[in-house]
């Protein structure tokens, strides 16, 4: 970790747009270019990200407007605020299949938002603009928001308090990929392709290098100011066994949304593990497809299908702020709730431990949340039963009497999460963990014995909202579309099974479903797409997961004749 | 980023350079508005197929990017530049330790940097792999297949034609398709270089190949049916029809082969019962293969008159007898018979992919200046976009979307007709009678199909028809033109 102190200095002031233009960049006005795709004569002479993108906003710049906008703030009467505010770039390199030249997309924004708190009530504004006056606008709209909010107000605000932290981080990272040329990111993509055709009826669908880069600079009126600089990659790459009329397509194991620099495309065994998944999908591609009869049955999930399934059912159902009714008219409700009587409850299988981290290399790693509270490690459901909820400091008051009860500190486990810093915090669950058995179960094993069941493959490490979920989370349909489900015979997998769709209970399937779970050698990954607020917006949830047993599923039958 | 500008402006003087140099041999050299970068940066670490994709990319930029009045660059140098961006290439991956995956491309590298023999002995490094499986073998003999199948060194083409002996040794059940994607380069290459013999075998080789494969196999090597480019290499069904039409013994010869391939694009019953789409497979199988063999139907007859209603650039007719015929009774009808040999390509304004063949008419007139006559002929369709227009009004759209803005300088035939009710009820613009003359079966299998490529020799006789005519049949259709030139 690259985190140093800050100075301690006080914050400049007054800001004026004098002061301000004087201390920023004059390429702050390059940053409302819009996207940008990249003409041919870039790609040969060596253009990097840096070349083709406007030079990010200074960390500097960016705390000066955080300053700027608490100023204004405290100065329309604001009790308390916090501000988020970022630079931010992004640059898409993607090589169709067969192709010699990339598709290359960059883009640079600013965003900034506040929340302004007056008399218990809360207001957030947010602008797209990087000037003075624009923050300190956007500071008094918040407040006089917030004011009004105050005269109708039923249960004021309680934030718990958290320590004002200041300092920086860095994601770490070895290579900048803002200063790697693009032909050569293309050349790596496109040497990604040639490893999937060494493989007979195999195919790369898709690979694609997408990088982000964000200076986000948070600060509030009780002293906070943290300067974090993220750089994430999204590389979806998907390779597709092709036999005939029949195909299957598989994203590859280890390329799928991380954080790091280029040395993550550079990963020694990326070619093995391309052309092993290549292999894999070509042979699910060969086996026979069949419709089954509608019933219960045994499921087995590989460790990939068990983590997505953890990220969509698990994953935002203990977000508190849903478990607490806020997200009643946006993301739904939860079957935990209401907490103060579900917490401390054995709500799911023995067999279930899960612990929230934002620690892992995965684009969920952050040192500081978005209201300035360091995120930390915490288990969340222990042998079954709800130990504790992704809290904010303004919801976790909520967990007081819990907290109190179990000896814990009463403060926010740093699960507040804005996508952009013109998006309210909220909170989020990071990347969730299911502890795997102690003993070496092996899929193989769970399946061994299994007379009538399914095994359920995730063909994509970002198995997205496809699997479809009720507002509170309660029931859930697992598609055939996106999974890739296997009949089990004499416990081998067969036939790739069509048509078939899963219907489960939540708490019934993580509950007495759960019949047994893989050892540690099982353990795969997985990527959920899950939304909340409103407007609606999304925020990726990774989970790892071991393979798992689940018995006495109901498995329903959608489209075909008969 | 001074230090970039500062490798562009480097860069650009080194490739100037070089033109430069190359301008004193070539008369007639024209500067590319494109730089080349030839830099290879080295600080990251590289995987051998990851160089293979650059040089892809690079040769891409320089051989097949260019713009389309830009066509006497000197190709000497250009190859100079791939060769020296090879072996810049090639001394990275000597630092690399290979695997028994990345061994294949190393050697393309190789290949791509003039090393043959470090590439051959790399090549009988992956195949003295112990346990090396009948598949891998035949897709690492495919490799060494295609990468010296380079018609810009001929010789090298006997080394091909070793790797693919030895591909074709292996069971055609496991390694037909790879074994039909060698045959198939092999005779593309020999059919850019002229050799008709060897292009005829190859192709005959890699067309009787496909009633042996397994049925799954036979669906993905027919156009437009491949997906992903599975098999990027060109069907050799067309080129050989050209040539084997003519004659007929040649005829007799494929006359067979299509029946071969009819037969093989049966599904069988198996296969069906299992899958129904299958049935249908099979059938569109067995009409586009019908379809192609309709086209061939037109070689060896005299080429119908164009009869038209406006000639645009008509001026650019190169001969007397070669223009427009105002004296007869029909407007505008033009005799195809006699002098020289006639390039015809039927396409219409809406499809992008026409106006980009147009751009290669242009670059085969200006390779054959003489004694060729290129013609872009085209009609009107009653509509402009979503409006409904008169066969005058779209008559002065397209004058203005050819001439002025793309500024076409070849000639142009367009045939507007007036517009008249279908049994239907649409309203059309009637057809010109002898364009219908140049229509194939392709038209029941498509509405229309465009772009059409139609030539001509000088004795009037239809000698080819293209219904694809991209930058990679353009070298083979200037040297189909080159022979027929140099027909008595």
């Amino acid at each position: 970790m690259s985190m140093r102190p800050t100075s301690t200095r006080s914050l400049p002031r007054p800001f004026t747009r004098r002061t301000f233009l004087k201390t920023t960049s004059m390429g702050v006005a390059a940053l409302q270019l819009g996207a940008r795709r990249l003409l041919a004569d870039d790609l040969t002479t060596g253009a990097t990200g840096n070349t083709v993108l406007p030079e990010p906003m200074p960390p500097e710049t960016l705390r000066t407007l955080a300053a700027c906008a608490l100023e204004a703030a405290k100065a329309a009467g604001a009790t308390y605020a916090d501000v988020r505010v970022a630079s931010h770039q992004w640059l898409a390199i993607e090589l169709s299949p067969g192709a010699d030249q990339p598709a290359v997309l960059s883009d640079a924004g600013f965003d900034m938002g506040i929340r302004a708190m007056v008399d218990g009530a809360m207001a957030f504004v947010y602008r797209h603009v990087p000037n003075v006056d624009a923050a300190a606008a956007m500071a008094r709209n918040a407040v006089a928001s917030a004011r009004g909010f105050s005269r109708v107000l039923l249960h004021p605000i309680e934030l718990v308090p958290a320590p004002a932290l200041t300092g920086e981080w860095s994601t770490p990272m070895q290579i900048d990929p803002f200063t790697v040329p693009v032909k050569e990111q293309a050349a790596v993509l496109g040497g990604w392709q040639a490893a999937a055709k060494q493989v007979k009826y195999g195919e790369v669908s898709s690979t694609k290098a997408q990088w982000a880069r964000e200076t986000r600079v948070f600060a509030s009126t009780e002293g906070a100011m943290l300067t974090q600089q993220f750089m994430r990659l999204d590389q979806p790459v998907f390779v597709q066994g092709v036999v005939g009329l029949s195909r299957c397509g598989l994203s590859v194991d280890g390329m799928t949304n991380s954080s790091g620099g280029y040395e993550l495309l550079l990963a020694p065994d990326v070619h093995e593990r391309i052309v092993a998944r290549t292999e894999e999908a070509v042979r699910f591609a060969w086996m026979p497809a069949t419709t089954i009869d509608v019933g219960r049955y045994d499921v087995i999930t590989t460790g990939a299908a068990t983590a997505a399934l953890a990220a969509r059912m698990l994953g935002p159902a203990f977000e508190l702020d849903r478990a607490l009714g806020e997200e009643v008219a946006g993301g739904g409700t939860t079957y935990a709730m209401p907490p103060a009587d579900v917490i401390g409850t054995s709500l799911l299988s023995p067999r279930v431990t899960m612990h929230v981290s934002r620690t892992a290399p995965t684009s969920a790693l952050q040192k500081w949340d978005d209201e300035g509270v360091e995120c930390s490690s915490f288990p969340v459901v222990e042998h079954g039963q709800l130990v504790d909820y992704y809290t904010t400091r303004h919801t976790a008051g909520a967990l007081r009497a819990w907290y109190a009860k179990t000896g814990r500190a009463l403060r926010s486990n740093g699960s507040a999460i804005a996508p952009t810093a013109a998006h309210a915090p909220a909170a989020w669950a990071g990347d969730l963990t299911l502890a795997p058995s102690a003993e070496s179960t092996t899929v193989d094993e769970l399946c061994r014995g299994v007379t009538k069941g399914i095994l359920l493959h995730c063909p994509d490490y970002r198995f997205w909202q496809y699997t479809m979920l009720d507002q509170q989370l309660t029931s859930v349909q697992v598609n055939d579309g996106v999974s890739l489900m296997l009949q089990l015979e004499r416990g081998r997998p067969v036939r790739r099974v069509l048509l078939a769709n899963l219907q489960v209970a939540t708490k019934t399937f993580w509950g007495k479903s759960l019949k047994a779970i893989g050892g540690a050698a099982t353990v795969d990954y997985a990527t959920q797409v899950n939304a909340k607020g409103i407007p609606s917006y999304e925020m990726l949830v990774h989970a790892s997961a071991p393979a798992a047993h689940f018995t006495d599923v109901n498995v329903i039958r959608i489209g075909g004749a008969g | 980023m001074p230090c970039n500008r500062w490798a562009t402006f480097a860069t650009s003087v080194l490739v100037l350079s070089l033109f430069m140099s190359a301008r004193s041999m070539h008369a007639q050299v024209a500067l590319p508005d494109i730089l080349y970068d030839n830099t290879i940066p080295p600080a990251h670490r590289v995987t051998p197929d990851a160089a293979v994709s650059d040089l892809r990319a690079a040769t891409h930029r320089l051989f097949d990017d260019i713009p389309s009045n830009r066509v006497t660059l000197p190709t000497d140098s250009m190859h100079a530049l791939v060769i020296a961006r090879a072996t810049q290439w090639l001394n990275v991956i000597r630092t690399l330790p290979l695997t028994a995956l990345t061994v294949n491309g190393a050697s393309r590298v190789a290949v791509m940097a003039g090393q043959d023999s470090l590439a051959q002995a790399q090549i009988a490094t992956r195949l003295a792999t112990p346990g090396l499986s009948v598949a891998d073998r035949g897709y690492t003999l495919l490799l060494a297949t295609l990468a010296f199948t380079d018609t810009t060194q001929p010789s090298r083409l006997t080394t091909a034609e070793q790797y693919c002996a030895k591909l074709d040794s292996l069971p055609v059940t496991i390694a037909g398709l790879w074994q039909y994607r060698a045959h198939a380069a092999l005779s593309n290459a020999y059919d850019v270089l002229g050799r008709t013999a060897s292009f005829v075998t190859h192709g005959r080789r890699a067309l009787m190949l496909v009633p042996k494969m397994p049925y799954i196999d036979r669906m993905i090597i027919i156009p437009d049916v491949q997906e992903f480019e599975l098999v990027p290499e060109p069907n050799p069904y067309m080129p050989l029809a050209m040539v084997l039409a003519p004659t007929s013994q040649g005829r007799a010869r494929l006359d067979t082969l299509t029946q071969g391939l009819l037969d093989a694009s049966r599904a069988p019953d198996s296969l069906i019962s299992a899958n129904p789409m299958y049935g249908q497979i099979a059938q569109i199988l067995a009409s586009m293969i019908q379809a192609h063999a309709g086209a061939v139907a037109l070689i060896g007859h005299p080429a119908p008159s164009l009869h038209v209603t406006h000639w645009w650039n008509a001026a650019a007719l190169t001969s007397a007898n070669a223009r427009p015929d105002t004296t007869t009774t029909r407007r505008d009808s033009m005799s195809l018979h006699g002098g020289i040999v006639r390039v015809l390509l039927f396409g219409q304004y809406g499809l992008g992919c026409c106006l980009a063949e147009l751009r290669g008419l242009e670059r085969i007139h200006q390779q054959f200046p003489i004694g060729v006559q290129p013609i872009y002929v085209t009609s009107t369709t009653g509509h402009w976009g979503f409006r409904i227009v008169s066969p005058a009004e779209e008559t002065r759209l397209l004058q203005e979307t050819y001439i002025t803005e793309h500024e076409i300088s070849i000639p142009i035939a367009l045939w507007a007709g007036e517009k008249k009710k279908t049994p239907q009820g649409w309203i059309i613009p009637e057809r010109s009678p002898d364009l219908e003359a140049y229509h194939t079966p392709m038209d029941d299998y498509e509405s229309q199909r465009s772009p059409y490529l139609v030539i001509i020799d000088r004795h009037g006789v239809i000698r080819r028809t293209l219904t694809r005519f991209e930058r990679a049949q353009e070298a083979q259709t200037a040297a189909f033109i080159r022979a027929l030139l140099q027909e008595r």
